[in-house]
């Protein structure tokens, strides 16, 4: 499928700012899945932005504006074409241990011994989320970025964060290599967050949606993997002043038929 | 050799204070700094001895940092089954931000600081090896200046090893993996930091800037110097004392002020080098110690030169079983803690304590190592114008840089308490000169 | 061997105010010894009100003996000579690798002299060695840096420092314009770290009679980093 993106990040602050240092993960993930058309990132106020690839193979967009500022915006947009997400790939001993945002607790403990990982990776997961399912309900707002899958879990609320975070666990629990990973899907409004698990047999990184119970397809567009959410963080800044901020993120996921890749200017 | 010496101890210690010689600690919550206290006698290692030392120390750092690169390059050790996987991913220094990345010229511990004791028949054995930021070099340094001046007569014609070039050595490592010839900057984290006389002397010695986080900044993937009217400069080669986790606030502890935002993203483009790279702590884990031997072997396929005292793990049934019938004469150390802490005796256990160590052995058997005791030899020191015998360690500095070069000398340091069996400056205690003799 | 010449603002700054803190040291003992003198004929002088006023501080004491204790050793203000030291020795010991340790030497020891002055409750005429200290420490400092951004800075601390007590204790305007002719060389070499307006508006200020309050806010602001 091919895809067009816009993901705008507009943070203001209630007085000035300076010595702002951002980090922005919000471009897709670079693999022979996700054909790049065309990409671009930029940021108000202009700045210089670096690009790098961090140690889990994701984009790193970062930057620093000396001068002062009460706003900033970032925008990161393209046009995509996703074939699967399936990726042929060594397994990771690092998507193996637990994270203390994935670490379990009793309960997940128990919850795993319910789990048969023997019947195959693929049936394991669709099994693991529909009993993550009847655990935990989805209430958007319910938890927020330090909410760990045992918390989460304990409450018996969470958002897609957290669906992913517990899915892990239990993978791990169960002797299954998972990561996850953020990225966007079409229609949503807002960054998604879903797994990724080892099938060692076919040496075979496959994806799955616990949040919405089905597996990834071409409609997802994956911008980073990590152990945990802390390792796929969209946006990250550090500055100078005494401030509240606000955070609003605006994203469109559109499909594109007919080649036709024109923009509509949005920021 | 040195009975002329002994007479102007006071004299050292005046001029100690004079070039405000300190270490600071703190109690009770409050910052204090205080003078580190400087016995005159030398501790003497023969020639004969330091020959072994030092091709022992190059191998054992050619080891360690051979291991660093393995493990976060190819992991081939672990492959090979020589580390358990799990010492490397569940070890707190392990970052795997550091994956896939070699730093500038593949050094990774480019100032080791290896500390070793002397056992009763001669014998030296490694206590524990510090990759991250090993401290004390400025001490010896500045002792032995003093002493010279003090008592001139003392070296005219001992054969001790000149060792006044520890500040070229650490210039020729920090120039060898200077990234395009850019500033070369000792970072502290200021004032109020224990070790912050010896960041400035350094500074001052080695002729390089001595920055504060706030003077550093990354734009464009570079770092800089923040200059004045706005002529900021490249910086090439960054010796930070401060830990990785507050090095950088974007990747690491986000709540560190101490850090330079974006530094390890510069880092890993390969645009400024880090001295001691990031995620050494993977390799002077306590429980990686164990290990050390088999990495001469395995890296370097030579037998290694200097022991390691005879340390067991409880992971493995064999010493764990061995730990459990013996704790009585051994000593316990837990692997999360540093600077000796975490440090326990098993003959010093009341039986209470000695059950519980026991159940903890058995049920985080990764957090322990326990170690025989080994009866060190004691120094003398002077204490209340009184010959007495304390214990003491010797940390050895290695500097890895084009070659891989043992500085001839090390901070020597005792316990006051004489019954005291830990010697760690953050825990009390002097210092004293150490003689290298060069036949 | 190169020499690395990069100043950041930071210790711009602090450079700046090493000059000061310890100009001002110098030049407070100094002006101490001239006021007191006149207490060696008269034990009931208000001597030390005008110097307060003068100095700009709260007068708080009731006799020149007990203004003169307090101004010497009392830890708890912030105008008392002994704390003045302490915020020398603040700046000077994060610059000892561009002062070097042998200079910064002599700041230890004047601390230390001062803090046993102050224990033994020392008379003023005994706190000479403070003031040979720091003169030495000038000295040492001039033979020392190598680099004169850094030089310059600390002495354009010191003669914005000694230019001010001079025009707030009414000396010959001689003398104080001899202290801002060394001033204002200093910030002609460091044009972009000074303002020279500023520093045109002070030395022509100096003639008006009376003298205008800006000047002292003037001579302040002339180092803006």
């Amino acid at each position: 499928m091919v895809l067009k993106y816009s993901h705008i990040t507009v943070i203001t602050f209630s007085s000035l700012i300076h010595a702002h240092s951002f980090s922005m993960r919000c471009s897709p993930f670079q693999n022979s899945n996700q054909r790049i058309i065309e990409e671009n990132v930029s940021a108000i106020p202009h700045c210089n932005i670096a690009r790098n690839t961090d140690s889990m193979g994701n984009t790193v967009d970062y930057g620093y504006i000396e001068d002062y500022h009460d706003s900033f915006a970032f925008e990161s947009r393209g046009i995509i074409s996703i074939s699967s997400h399936i990726s042929k790939e060594s397994n990771n001993p690092l998507f193996f241990y637990a994270t203390p945002l994935t670490s379990p607790s009793s309960d997940l403990i128990y919850l795993a011994h319910l789990l048969d990982a023997r019947a195959g990776e693929e049936v394991f997961i669709r099994q693991a989320s529909d009993l993550i399912h009847k655990h935990v309900q989805y209430v958007s707002g319910s938890t927020d970025v330090c909410t760990s899958a045992e918390a989460a879990f304990a409450q018996g609320k969470g958002v897609c964060q957290d669906f992913a975070h517990i899915a892990i666990c239990l993978c791990r629990l169960c002797g299954i290599s998972a990561r996850y990973v953020n990225g966007y899907m079409l229609g949503e409004g807002q960054t998604h967050a879903w797994v990724e698990y080892f099938i060692p047999s076919i040496s075979e990184w496959h994806a799955y949606d616990p949040t919405n119970n089905r597996v990834v397809d071409d409609s997802y567009i994956k911008l980073a993997q990590g152990r945990d959410y802390n390792d796929c963080r969209t946006n990250h800044g550090v500055f100078r002043g005494d401030v509240s901020q606000t955070m609003h993120v605006r994203l469109s996921v559109q499909e594109v038929l007919n080649g036709n890749y024109l923009y509509s200017n949005v920021i | 050799m040195y009975s002329l010496l002994l007479k102007q101890t006071d004299a050292v210690n005046r001029w100690m204070e004079r070039y405000g010689v300190r270490f600071g600690i703190y109690k009770n919550g409050e910052f204090k700094e205080q003078l580190f206290p400087f016995d005159a006698i030398p501790r003497i290692i023969s020639h004969e001895d330091w020959k072994m030392l030092e091709v022992g120390l190059i191998q054992r750092v050619d080891a360690l940092n051979a291991f660093l690169r393995d493990i976060y390059t190819e992991k081939r050790i672990v492959k090979d089954g020589i580390v358990p996987e799990d010492f490397i991913y569940s070890s707190k220094g392990y970052l795997p931000q550091c994956e896939g990345f070699i730093p500038p010229k593949g050094i990774y511990s480019h100032i080791s600081g290896i500390d070793l004791v002397q056992a009763e028949d001669g014998t030296w054995y490694i206590l524990e090896d510090n990759l991250r930021i090993p401290s004390g070099a400025s001490y010896p340094m500045i002792a032995r200046d003093l002493t010279r001046k003090v008592s001139p007569e003392t070296f005219t014609d001992s054969s001790l090893i000149d060792n006044r070039n520890y500040a070229q050595l650490l210039r020729d490592s920090m120039d060898y993996v200077n990234v395009d010839n850019g500033l070369e900057v000792i970072l502290t984290p200021g004032r109020y930091n224990s070790a912050y006389f010896e960041h400035s002397y350094l500074a001052e010695k080695a002729r390089v800037v001595l920055a504060y986080p706030d003077d550093l900044f990354v734009d464009n993937g570079y770092v800089y110097y923040r200059g004045l009217n706005n002529k900021s400069e490249r910086v090439g080669v960054i010796y930070r004392r401060i830990s990785d986790e507050y090095l950088d606030p974007m990747t690491f502890e986000p709540t560190s002020l101490l850090g330079v935002p974006n530094l390890f993203e510069a880092y890993r483009q390969g645009n400024v080098a880090i001295f001691n790279a990031f995620g050494n702590g993977v390799a002077d884990d306590k429980g990686i110690y164990y290990f050390v031997p088999k990495m001469i072997k395995y890296y370097l396929n030579e037998e290694p030169i200097l022991k390691n005292a005879p340390t067991y793990l409880p992971i493995y049934e064999e010493d764990r079983k061995y730990v459990l019938d013996n704790l009585e004469k051994l000593v316990l150390k837990d692997v999360s803690e540093a600077g000796g802490y975490g440090v326990m005796f098993g003959r010093d256990m009341s039986p209470e304590k000695l059950a519980e160590m026991k159940h903890l052995i058995k049920t985080e058997s990764r957090r322990w190592i326990a170690q025989e005791i080994i009866n060190f030899i004691d120094l003398d020191i002077i204490d209340n114008g009184e010959k007495v015998k304390r214990k003491a360690d010797l940390r050895a500095f290695v500097l890895s840089g084009e070659t891989t070069r043992v500085w001839a000398s090390g901070l020597t340091r005792f316990t006051r308490n004489e019954k005291s069996f830990i010697v760690n400056s953050s825990q009390g205690g002097g210092f004293k000169d150490t003689w290298v003799l060069d036949k | 061997m190169t020499y690395n010449i990069a100043i950041s603002p930071a210790k711009a700054s602090r450079l700046y105010w090493l000059g000061r803190y310890s100009e001002r040291v110098c030049s407070t003992l100094h002006m101490l010894h001239k006021c007191y003198d006149e207490v060696v004929d008269n034990e009931h002088t208000d001597v030390h009100s005008d110097f307060c006023v003068r100095m700009g501080i709260p007068f708080e004491y009731d006799n020149a003996r007990q203004f003169l204790k307090n101004y010497l050793y009392n830890k708890e203000k912030t105008y008392s000579v002994i704390n003045m030291l302490e915020r020398v020795k603040d700046n000077a010991i994060l610059l000892r690798e561009e002062l070097k340790s042998e200079s910064l030497a002599y700041v230890e020891m004047a601390i230390n002299y001062m803090n046993q002055a102050s224990m033994d409750e020392s008379r003023l005429y005994d706190l000479q060695p403070v003031t040979d200290y720091l003169f030495a420490f000038f000295g040492a400092i001039e033979e020392r840096i190598f680099n004169m951004d850094a030089l310059n800075l600390i002495l354009i601390g010191k003669y914005v420092e000694k230019s001010e007590l001079y025009i707030r204790f009414d000396y010959d305007l001689a003398r104080i314009d001899e202290s801002l002719c060394r001033l204002e060389h200093f910030v002609n070499v460091e044009v972009g770290l000074c303002d020279d307006r500023k520093m045109s508006a002070v030395r022509n200020g100096i003639n008006e009679m009376p003298m205008s309050a800006s000047i002292i806010d003037n001579l302040n602001t002339i180092f803006a980093a």
